[in-house]
Parts: structure tokens; sequence; C-alpha cells
């Protein structure tokens, strides 16, 4: 066990999570539009928290943490997809290199969808925001769930199909009306 | 273009996506439309952010996942060392080697024979100590090879340190331990230099840069290649004149006897160009990537090859369910064992464990033969012998795995670790294990010796996960052991992952290893399942039953 990453300083780790802090979820949002499969964006996200840090000292202040963090994270998720197994989805490249740019754009208001996102996840019923919950659990948990609610499977994907499309509609019909456009 | 003009199946491939039911054929639908459509990626967008935005858990699992770098308690291996950072820690991880090494020692004095009711008498331990010999690169993929020179690799997962190799036909992959990976198509002659660079005297070589790694220079008799985020290959005739292809990325090209300073000398290729370069100078050529092997083609392995590859099996699986089912006898199922599950090295009596005869955590059961479970507690042991044992005196790859699952407790102090161990009955190894478990902070742990590497995110209690420990066994050179936690969600890769959760350093050890402990700490409950060891990634991943899978004639 004599490998131990040491480059920055105390000083630099404080700055950095607290850098990270801030962005987890906008890096993470990145990623994952670039990964199609959720278990894989993950491991991407921990390569790439491990290369920002190592590389932490030659980030400069004055620039943008989250740009910085995306542009090292598209060539991880570059590197992913050409060591990944052949069996696992993947976008193509040119496609990724079209969405990388665009998301980073999407992404500059995320902070304000998020909230909006909130007020309008309120506004459901109880039973709706339960699904949505346990959708983004395991599978296992859908199917507990409609055992309980007395469904089938297929109705709650519809049903939360649905729900999604309403959440996109209302977070566009606030940001519209409450804030700058996406 | 507005959202009721997309395709009317792009919502449903979306849902279906976010709900990782897309197929093979849905996906490649799915991503014609994000292509074609700008305002379908905009709505793949939203509708990300509304899957990621509403559990507020979600931060926390980031959180976890990030703790590899933002936690001050867990010091984090990693394959990338700044050098002059690495020499500034040098004394202090000196020290703190030899204090970890004395309380580990210390600690086993006063464990082992709680553990296993062995007494230390006798001869003092022999403590192994790690070498500083780094081994840089794993034959990752090897493809119908032929390899000449001396001593070549022979296996699928060798480690390598730096040496000359000769590929005489077929095509390898090796993988540097900074994530490069070099694709080699024989005829080729290769010298790894380092683990950021190497030689090719002849041949055709591939290389996959790595962005979190070190610039990695590939030396050819008329120039040097660094990456820049690249793929490129190059083919080196036996008159050393060398052809360039760039087909991701950039590379910086100094000729042989230049510096890197020397900015009129250096030239970089962008993605697209390719270079002839020779004695004379560099020569524009036309890119041709179809003249590369850019990566190993994948040949799924002959089931009765994996069949012979597995060396012992358990399911825990009762041929009989007894009254009550929890002392059904789950001690004498498997294959590739010497005598039933026990209590202690030398103690036959049978080991105490409680029974699970229906349930399984193994995600899909392929087999009623593999229902069951055991679950261990309250310090409790189980042991094995094997009838082949696993021998760290030979050159030899092993690979292990198993579920384990913690089990959430009132208990929240004391001892809850839970753990696979190697033991030895050799009196003058027996304080030497290989050990893959769980600590009592619910962290994944791999320990050999006196080595002790554990790794953040923690484990989840009451969730079920696999873990592959990898042996790489080697006469004359280091040994290194490696462990995967694989979760419930993760799938199983078909070829050895590669990252890591936990790897050790290289070190010596010659030890015999013929038993197998199963242990949980004094403070806990676990549950094992589906016990592999085999000489193969694949016979360890087979999920099939042994029985199911043909044996060779």
């Amino acid at each position: 066990m004599s490998n131990f990453t040491s480059s920055p300083d105390q000083d630099d780790r404080g700055l950095f999570t607290s850098l990270l802090n801030q962005e987890r979820l906008r890096i993470f949002g990145y990623i994952r539009a670039l990964v199609p499969h959720t278990p894989d964006a993950e491991d991407v996200y921990q390569h790439v928290c491990l290369t920002l840090w190592n590389k932490f000292s030659e980030f400069d202040q004055e620039r943008d943490f989250f740009s910085w963090a995306c542009g090292i994270a598209f060539f991880t998720v570059c590197n992913f997809r050409r060591s990944a197994q052949r069996d696992r989805h993947f976008y193509n490249q040119e496609l990724i290199e079209t969405m990388s740019l665009e998301r980073m754009q999407h992404l500059s208001n995320h902070n304000i969808r998020l909230e909006l996102l909130k007020d309008c996840f309120n506004s459901l019923s109880s039973t709706d925001q339960e699904l949505l919950l346990q959708a983004t659990l395991e599978k296992q948990s859908i199917k507990e769930f409609a055992e309980k609610a007395g469904k089938t499977v297929q109705t709650l994907y519809n049903r939360l199909s649905t729900l999604r499309r309403e959440l996109a509609q209302c977070i566009l019909r606030k940001l519209k009306s409450e804030g700058p456009a996406s | 273009m507005t959202v009721q003009d997309l395709p009317p199946n792009f919502d449903r491939l979306l849902n279906r996506l976010i709900d990782s039911e897309l197929s093979e054929s849905e996906f490649e639908e799915f991503q014609q439309y994000l292509s074609a459509h700008p305002q379908a990626r905009q709505t793949y967008f939203d509708y990300l952010d509304i899957a990621i935005g509403i559990p507020k858990s979600h931060v926390e699992r980031l959180k976890q996942l990030d703790q590899i770098v933002t936690s001050d308690i867990y010091q984090v291996q990693s394959a990338t060392i700044n050098p002059a950072a690495s020499r500034k820690s040098k004394l202090f991880s000196a020290f703190r080697y030899v204090a970890v090494a004395a309380a580990a020692v210390a600690l086993m004095f006063s464990i082992e024979w709680y553990m296993t009711g062995r007494i230390f008498l006798g001869k003092a331990p022999v403590i192994t100590s790690t070498v500083d010999l780094p081994y840089v690169a794993t034959l990752s993929r090897a493809n119908d090879c032929i390899w000449g020179a001396d001593n070549p690799p022979l296996f699928s997962g060798q480690r390598l340190l730096s040496k000359e190799l000769y590929l005489e036909k077929g095509i390898a992959e090796f993988r540097f331990d900074s994530g490069v990976r070099l694709v080699l198509e024989g005829p080729t002659r290769i010298n790894i230099d380092s683990a950021n660079s190497a030689t090719v005297d002849s041949g055709s070589v591939v290389l996959h840069g790595y962005e979190s790694a070190p610039e990695f220079e590939l030396i050819t008799p008329q120039a040097r290649f660094f990456d820049i985020g690249t793929e490129y290959g190059t083919k080196v005739e036996e008159d050393g004149s060398t052809e360039l292809h760039v087909f991701q990325g950039e590379v910086r090209i100094q000729p042989r006897g230049a510096t890197s300073g020397d900015d009129k000398e250096n030239q970089i290729l962008i993605a697209g160009e390719a270079r002839h370069i020779d004695k004379k100078g560099k020569e524009e050529i036309v890119l041709k990537p179809e003249i590369f092997k850019r990566e190993v083609p994948e040949k799924p392995k002959d089931l009765k090859l994996i069949r012979e590859e597995l060396i012992a099996y358990d399911s825990f699986h009762p041929a009989k369910i007894s009254d009550p089912e929890e002392t059904s006898n789950w001690r004498q199922a498997g294959t590739g064992w010497k005598n039933i599950w026990r209590q202690g090295i030398n103690d036959a009596k049978p080991a105490k464990g409680i029974s699970h005869p229906r349930k399984t955590l193994q995600a899909e059961l392929l087999s009623p033969r593999q229902a069951g479970c055991l679950e261990l507690d309250s310090g409790k042991n189980a042991w094995r012998s094997l009838e082949q044992p696993i021998r760290l005196d030979i050159d030899a790859i092993y690979y292990i795995s198993f579920f384990i699952e913690k089990k959430s407790g009132a208990k929240t102090s004391g001892n809850q670790y839970g753990n696979f161990s190697l033991q030895t009955v050799d009196q003058e190894d027996r304080e030497k294990k290989i050990l893959f478990g769980i600590t009592s902070e619910n962290y994944p742990i791999l320990h050999t010796s006196l080595q002790h590497v554990q790794k953040a995110p923690p484990l989840q209690d009451d969730k079920p996960y696999f873990f592959v420990g990898k042996i790489v066994a080697s006469k004359n050179s280091p040994d290194q052991i490696f462990l995967r936690a694989f979760s419930a969600h993760e799938t199983i890769p078909d070829q050895e992952p590669l990252v890591w959760t936990c790897t050790s350093d290289p070190y010596h050890d010659s030890a015999t290893y013929e038993c197998i402990r199963l242990y949980a700490g004094k403070s806990s409950t676990y549950l094992f399942d589906e016990l592999r060891i085999g000489k193969s990634w694949e016979s360890a991943v087979n999920f099939q039953h042994p029985d199911d899978i043909p044996e060779v004639e």
C-alpha cells in the first residue's frame, strides 16, 4: 500500500471539495447524457473525479470549474467508450461530440430548472411522487410497487412516461413565465 | 421542430432508456433520432434531469462515489503518481508503512487465535514484504498468439515487468497501469520500457490513449510519438521506416535526437492525418485505418474450456430440505473439495451455519441446484479444503468469486467484518492469508500478509455484492492480488475489468493455500453464496451450475 495520491495539499483538497460540492450534479448530468447506461455513467463519474483531483494543481482558478471538468469528462467518456464491452450501449463518437456542446449549454441554467422541478414534483399526488421515486431505484421496486398497487408493471411504466412528460412541460412553462428560457 | 413534431416512437424509446429497458435495435433507433433531431436531444436532456433530480438520495449516491477523492480518511490508491509528490511523501509513507505493518502483526497475533482456533507456537512468523519492483502492464487479451523471445507471457491476465517481447503471430492487447492500451499484431517486436513508454523495433501497434494517464511515449527507429488524448496506429518496417496514422485526438512527433522543447523539429498530427517517416524525412500519406488491427477480436470462450478451468464450486445447496429448513445440510455441496465445511482448520466437527435452502444472492436462479445460501454470524467460521490448492510458488493465475451480503442488525459496534480467505496448513506459512471481504465500516477490503487495502465508497447492508478476486502468482517475479466488488445493478463484464476496487502492491509470497475460510465477525451476520475458484475470469463469472457446462471429453 505505498501508492498514495498526495499531489495537492490540504488547502487544495478543501477548495476542490467545495467546487465539487457545487458542481457534482451538473458534472454527473453532463456525463449521464453522453453515457446511456447509468452504472457506466457512475463508473465514468468516479474516474472523472479521480482525474480532476490528480490534475487539480493544473486548474486555473480564474476559469470555470464546470467547463474544465466537462473537458476532462469528455475525454474520459471517449476513452471509456473505446475500452467498454461491445455488448454495451454507447453512442457513436459523432453524436457524443454533438451532444457534448449542447449538453454543456443545456446545463447552464440547471440550478433554476432543478428548483422548478421541485415545485412541479411537489404539485403531483403522493402516489405519483412515490412512483417516480421508486422508478429511480431498482427494477425490482417497480415490480413490488405494481404488486402493492394491484396494477401491471406496464401500466406503471405508461404512467411514468406521462408523468415525465408533464414534469418536463411544467418546468418549461414555469421557465417561460418566471425565468430565462432554456 | 417542436416536441410534438418528434417521431411518435421517440417518447416511448426515451422512457425505455431511462427505465433501462432498451434493446439493442431500439437503442440504434433511439440513437438515430438523437442524431437527426436537435429537439430530441433537448427533450432527452430534460428527461435525464428529471430522472437525476427527483431523488434526494442521488446527491448522496454521487457523494459516495466521489468520496474516493474528497475523503481525508481513506487514502486513495492511484495509478498515476506525480513523481515530485511521490518523492515528497516517501519518508512519511515509509514510516506509515512500518507503523501499519507493526500494528498488523500485533493485530494478527491477537485475532488469529480467536478466528482460526490456531495458536502461534514454535517459529516466529515469517514477515513478507512488498517489493519496489513495479509491474507496468497486464496482458489483457490474446487471440491466437504465438510468442517468441525468452520468457514469453503465459496467459491472459498476466502482469508484466518491463521487458522485451516478440509476438510472432496473433493479436494481443497490453493494458498499462496508467490506462493506456496497446494492441499488437504479430509479427511485432516491442520493448516495454516503463509504465509510460515502449519501444517498437518492428511490426504493427495501435495505441489507445487515456486522458488521466501521463503522456505515453512510443519510440520508433525514426521518431518518438507522444499521445494527446489519442488513438493512433504505427507500422515499423525492418529497415526502420515508420508510418503513423492518427485516428482520434492528436500526436506529437519528435524526431529521434530532437528534444521536446525544439518546436521546429516537433510536429503535431491531428485526427485524419498520416505520415511516412524515414531517414529522408516526413512525407504526407493517406490515412488507412483499415490496415491496422485496432482491437483484439472478440472470441467467445469454449464452455468446455471454462468448465475445465473451474477448480472448485459451491452453491451451498442442500441435497435435501430439512425441517426446520435452517438446519438443512449445506456442508457437502459443490465440486473440487476434499471434505465438508468444518469448524476449524484442524477441527473436523461440521461447521455451524444456517442454511437458507430456498434463497439465492444471485440475481437470477439458473438452476434449481443453485438454490440455497449460507448464513454465518457471531464469530462463526466455516473451513473447507481444496482438492487443487492455490499455489503462489509457480506461474499461475487464479480468480475467486462469491456473493456476499451483510445483514443490518441491532448491533452498531464491535467486529462487524465478514470475509472469504485462503489459508494454509503449512506451519511455516501459517500467518499468511489472502482475504477478500467487508470491513466493520462496510468498505470492501483486500488483505494479503501485511497489506491491507480498503476502498470507499462503503457497501450497503442487506444488498448482495459480487466479489471477484484475482491472484497473479509468479515463480520468479512478485505476486499481486486484485479485488473487484460489483453491486447488483452492475453488469459483470465478459472480460476482466480495467478498474479494480482494491489492488495490492506486488509482493513475494510462495505459500500454498489449501484451505478456504468463511468468517462473520462477532457482532455481524453475513450471507455467502455461489463460491467459485477458477483459472480464468470466465470460469469465475460464468453463473451456470458446473454440471450444466459440458465437460472436456
